[in-house]
């Protein structure tokens, strides 16, 4: 099996807080979708992989190469859209385009002149003229416009309305069509993930959860409503983040099928949302 | 070709599409040769996985009702007459045994039953 | 590397702080120095204009938002620090071509009288910046921002304290001292630390967390 990207028990310590054990794969034509809550090592994660932090051990490849050893070489092929865009603000765009457009040994201007027009941008305006929007589909363009063939995202639509959000997505859809291109893409705004995300990647508190395909985390998590009178010692061993009321306990399963076999009709059983599994997950 | 997911129904989505294909290729509205939307610009219309999208083809084309051919897309598979036969039959025995299951359950008999598949059949 | 420099002359240009500096500094130096002689006039203005070029090129790598930038786009670690020591002397090309225009109009329109192309202080100025940001580079890779910054400032105070210095006793003092030691010996000095401290930058570039 041939991965685009490929994590290794990756470990980075810090003064309070440590990324442990990290690993997952990714191969060429998918997405993954990688979530977690505010603060549990996304974007530590993400900056590992680009190098930008030293990691304190494990093994990350790109391209089925050492990300640290052909750094530039990978680099090269890698589009990459942060968070909080962090691009010079004095510069215009076409500045900015210049000075990036001249470390891509791939870069194509035709196609990031299309992105402009497609998004409405001016190619003189100033990067601090921009709105928040903008500069992500700034980001976005310039991270589309040198054959990249791994797509690197930061919580990328966190503050963008839902319109645009969606508008982001269908830009990812038409990348993906391409089979040798893979988008990895962290986010809390776990509904954008729901549609288009081909597996995910779940992160607490530096470390994975799980990293399944989507369909099949849909499929078997569940939300588990019932009477306080059910919650003996075995089935508090069966459920994640309970939360227990007066007027009875709500809890999520990774299992449906078994908690229905278990309980039968004693219990609601209901989908869970990518939300909800990271609501439960994190709860005490 | 018309394939519409529920997104709240407890059916897996790989699900909704193998059946509607099916049905569609039984029915005739889609014909021996015809070219399948591609896996991901399939899942793109519908806004969905590829990796569900794949597990749909995989399966109708274990099932015969698709062929694929590297580079070119899946299409529509040579049906014989007895294998259409047999598919279509297939239909309707899962959903009859559905109900002969819950006839069992509910008490009816098997002479009650025959007397609602007449009345059925000539009110249609 | 062309891309940095790009980069960098691009931010130059556009960065509004340094264009009021580069216009203004020179008149203000000549305003606070009439004692000064204009050799040493002239050599500050190019050490420090070449200084400040070269440093504020350094904080868009180390600090703020758009450290994320350059590091994620396909350059080496090596290249970058290597980069930056080289600029030095594009920066002071630019330097010596900038104040020359400006100090030889000065001139022409009579405002003062200065020095607008001086090879001695060409001469002492090459070495000088060479120690100089021997010493301050590495501290801006191997310190936090502000550490870094509070060093690079009392290493400027230091320096600028000398030669405001040097210049007031004129021809006495310092400045015969100075004379003594022949400039061979000093370039060959700044040229040893300049390289060792190239390689101990990019050794603690190499292993720095942006």
């Amino acid at each position: 099996m041939d991965y685009i990207l490929e994590v290794k028990n990756l470990r980075k310590e810090f003064k309070n807080f440590t990324l442990d054990n990290i690993s997952f794969n990714l191969e060429p034509g998918y997405i993954m979708g990688f979530i977690g809550p505010n603060g549990a090592g996304k974007s530590t994660t993400i900056k590992l992989i680009m190098n930008l932090l030293k990691k304190d051990g494990g093994e990350i490849r790109i391209f089925g190469k050492d990300h640290e050893k052909y750094e530039k070489e990978v680099k090269n092929r890698i589009g990459f859209v942060y968070d909080e865009n962090y691009y010079y603000e004095d510069l215009t765009i076409n500045t900015m385009k210049s000075v990036v457009a001249s470390f891509y040994s791939n870069w194509d201007d035709s196609k990031f002149n299309e992105y402009m027009r497609e998004f409405d941008l001016n190619p003189k305006a100033k990067i601090k003229t921009l709105s928040k929007g903008m500069k992500m589909k700034f980001s976005l363009a310039v991270a589309l416009s040198h054959n990249a063939d791994l797509i690197i995202m930061d919580e990328p639509t966190s503050g963008l309305d839902p319109v645009f959000r969606r508008e982001i997505l269908d830009i990812l859809y038409s990348v993906i069509q391409d089979e040798k291109k893979s988008i990895f893409f962290s986010t809390h705004i776990t509904t954008d993930l729901e549609k288009i995300a081909d597996y995910i990647t779940f992160i607490n508190r530096g470390k994975i959860v799980f990293s399944k395909p989507k369909d099949d985390v849909l499929q078997n998590y569940g939300i588990v409503k019932g009477g306080l009178d059910i919650l003996d010692e075995n089935a508090r061993k069966e459920f994640i983040g309970i939360r227990e009321t007066k007027v009875g306990f709500e809890a999520l399963t990774d299992n449906m099928d078994k908690t229905r076999r278990m309980f039968g009709n004693r219990v609601l059983i209901e989908r869970a949302t990518l939300e909800d599994i990271m609501v439960y997950s994190v709860r005490r | 070709m018309r394939i519409i997911i529920s997104n709240s129904s407890d059916e897996p989505i790989y699900e909704q599409i193998t059946k509607q294909i099916k049905e569609q290729i039984l029915k005739g509205e889609l014909k021996e040769g015809d070219l399948l939307p591609s896996i991901r610009g399939l899942a793109r219309d519908l806004q969905i996985s590829v990796i569900t999208t794949k597990r749909a083809y995989e399966e109708l084309e274990r099932e015969g009702f698709i062929e694929t051919v590297q580079g070119k897309g899946s299409f529509v598979a040579g049906q014989n007459r007895e294998l259409i036969k047999e598919k279509k039959l297939n239909i309707i025995e899962e959903k009859l045994s559905k109900v002969v299951e819950e006839s069992k359950a509910l008490g009816i008999s098997f002479d009650e039953i025959l007397e609602l598949l007449k009345i059925l059949y000539e009110e249609g | 590397m062309i891309g940095i420099l790009k980069r960098d002359i691009s931010l130059l240009i556009s960065s509004k702080q340094m264009i009021i500096f580069m216009l203004f500094y020179i008149p203000l130096l000549l305003f606070v120095s009439e004692s000064f002689v204009p050799e040493i006039l002239y050599f500050m203005i190019l050490v420090f204009y070449t200084y400040m070029m070269s440093t504020t090129s350094f904080t868009y790598d180390l600090t703020g938002k758009s450290k994320y930038v350059i590091n994620s786009l396909p350059i080496n670690r090596n290249e970058l620090v290597i980069y930056k020591y080289l600029s030095i002397f594009i920066y002071f090309s630019i330097t010596v071509v900038y104040a020359g225009v400006y100090l030889w109009i000065i001139n022409i329109l009579k405002l003062a009288d200065v020095d607008y192309f001086n090879l001695r202080g060409i001469m002492n100025a090459i070495p000088t910046i060479m120690i100089y940001v021997s010493i301050v580079f590495p501290t801006f890779i191997r310190f936090e921002p502000r550490v870094a910054q509070i060093i690079n400032i009392i290493l400027f105070m230091t320096f600028f304290i000398i030669s405001s210095n040097i210049s007031y006793t004129g021809d006495k003092g310092a400045l015969k001292y100075l004379g003594v030691l022949k400039w061979e010996y000093i370039m060959a000095i700044a040229l040893v630390m300049y390289i060792l401290s190239l390689l101990l930058s990019i050794h603690l570039y190499k292993n720095r967390d942006i």
